[in-house]
């Protein structure tokens, strides 16, 4: 898994296994955010997590997730 | 094969001008599960535009009152078109032009869309991977309900505004 692949899984475990995504770019330094989507990306490729976007209930909007597969 | 059913928004800017876009769902769905698809896309493309999204139609009306921060702002100008080319899984090219983007979103001193700007990565998850709805996971596709599964490119364009309708 690649290094940058790793730090989104850690902070993914640091955050009990579901995070925004605001979360995770606090979580990662200048240039490697710049690359979060496609890692992001080759992560749910793998199964290791998976992009969750829901209806809130009674017209709340919608909420995006990152949430780790199994947790 | 089925044709699949498409949800047609309105964005108005400040200037009172209007421009459209439409995104196609499969079919198999309740009309609730799809009034919360059309409803939940509303508040994907509110997050990422300038202009208002004044109205979604399907075969009926969807219910956007519930968008408090779906104003028009005095930037905004349907002429901003975000174009994003998206991919489906067998490979073929769907084209969504979305009038009235927020220039916020697009990347400093280039015309792409930033990616990895929060509101535009909840819009290409939910365009790629679907939304949560009562019906069950209900994912974006082509007009032939083939599933989109990944974003070719995402760019500021300027072109005239046009309606579809």
């Amino acid at each position: 898994m690649d290094k940058l692949q790793e730090k989104i899984v850690n902070l993914l475990d640091a955050h009990n296994g579901s995070m925004t995504w605001q979360q995770m770019i606090e979580g990662l330094e200048y240039p490697e955010r710049q690359f979060a989507l496609q890692h992001v990306r080759a992560l749910e490729a793998q199964g290791v997590l998976k992009r969750n976007v829901s209806v809130l209930p009674d017209g709340g909007g919608t909420s995006f997730t990152l949430d780790k597969v199994g947790a | 094969m089925a044709i699949a059913p498409q949800i047609i928004y309105t964005v108005i800017d400040d200037s009172g001008e209007r421009g459209t876009t439409s995104i196609n769902m499969p079919t198999g769905f309740t009309l609730a599960g799809f009034q919360q698809f059309a409803a939940s896309f509303a508040t994907l493309l509110d997050a990422i535009l300038g202009g208002k999204v004044e109205s979604a139609e399907i075969c009926f009306g969807v219910d956007l009152t519930t968008l408090t921060s779906n104003v028009a702002l005095s930037t905004s100008d349907v002429e901003e078109i975000g174009a994003f080319v998206f991919r489906t899984s067998e490979n073929q090219p769907v084209h969504v032009n979305i009038p009235g983007l927020d220039e916020l979103v697009v990347a400093s001193g280039s015309d792409d869309i930033d990616q990895v700007n929060a509101n535009v990565a909840a819009f290409l998850a939910a365009m790629e991977t679907g939304v949560n709805t009562v019906g069950g996971l209900c994912s974006p596709c082509d007009v032939g309900e083939v599933d989109i599964v990944t974003t070719e490119s995402a760019r500021e364009r300027f072109r005239a505004s046009g309606s579809r309708r």
